[in-house]
């Protein structure tokens, strides 16, 4: 299995970068450094354009304001809730990644989710997914000391520009097949269980217990 | 989650190489740890047939033997 936890000492001119891990590392370099350009950004983020900054600063929300408006946002959002000609909706537009958008969806309270399009809602989220999926291809830059902005040409530039907007259909089925973005670091550690152990353990403990509520339903009365 | 990524793609029959958007969570709210104890239903003389490595390559394998053939 070739893990690639970090890009260090990689020199190679034909790399990919998921699209999850670049609008991460945007975010993240906007978040920690507040104040930025997006020029200055794009110049220190390895093949992001600032074009790209832009897009993904707009998309998911420039952390940098977001910190200044959370206050006021929380107002804002209990008197629309409170007011009398409630619209439900929800801005996901200042979430960081499609994950987030699923825990949302399900912690969001029944207020705020009621009438909601879940349709819609699930069409979202797959599409953000699927965004995740995308990739940005390098071309012949070198990662280690990173794109040469001013003497780059029109070329490399106009390169770069396109490679902002490859999606999975436009790489070759090996590189489909040989690139998977890992969300975190991937020493994150759960417990699973499979399915079938999952229903043997309720059933297990509901015949052991004889007079849990669920078992109780079987021996009422009919009305 | 690597050694999941691990085994899903030994059971696609695949070989990726992994890129980590890094940080030891993978979102906002993410928990990077937890045990799930089962010890209550230990207690019930209950113990589990699958390990979780086990579990994981055949949820993989029932996943895919239900995705329909392109």
């Amino acid at each position: 299995m070739n893990n690639t936890a970090t890009t260090e000492g990689r020199t190679d001119t034909d790399r990919i970068v998921p699209r999850a891990v670049l609008h991460k590392q945007i975010l993240d370099t906007a978040e920690q450094r507040p104040g930025t350009s997006m020029e200055e950004l794009a110049e220190e983020i390895s093949f992001a354009t600032t074009d790209l900054v832009e897009r993904v600063l707009n998309e998911y929300g420039d952390p940098e304001i977001e910190d200044d408006e959370e206050t006021a946002d929380e107002k804002t959002m209990t008197t629309e809730k409170t007011g009398p000609e409630h619209e439900p909706s929800i801005d996901r537009d200042d979430e960081p990644e499609g994950d987030d958008d699923v825990s949302e969806v399900n912690s969001a309270p029944p207020s705020v989710t009621d009438g909601i399009d879940n349709d819609a809602i699930h069409d979202e989220i797959e599409s953000e997914s699927n965004d995740d999926a995308m990739i940005y291809h390098e071309g012949a830059v070198d990662h280690d000391h990173g794109p040469d902005v001013s003497t780059e040409d029109d070329d490399s530039q106009s390169e770069r520009q396109s490679a902002s907007d490859v999606g999975l259909s436009d790489l070759t089925e090996k590189q489909q097949e040989t690139i998977l973005a890992i969300f975190g670091n991937g020493r994150q550690a759960k417990s699973f269980m499979h399915i079938d152990d999952c229903i043997d353990a309720g059933l297990h403990v509901q015949r052991a217990s004889p007079r849990s509520p669920s078992t109780s339903v079987h021996e009422r009365q009919p009305l | 989650m690597t050694q999941i990524a691990d085994i899903v793609a030994e059971e696609m029959g695949l070989d990726p190489e992994y890129e980590y958007t890094g940080g030891d969570r993978g979102w906002t709210d993410d928990v990077s740890k937890m045990w799930v104890s089962i010890e209550k239903l230990s207690a019930f003389n209950w113990e589990p047939t699958t390990e979780i490595d086990a579990a994981v390559r055949t949820a993989t394998r029932e996943l895919l033997e239900g995705l329909p053939e392109h």
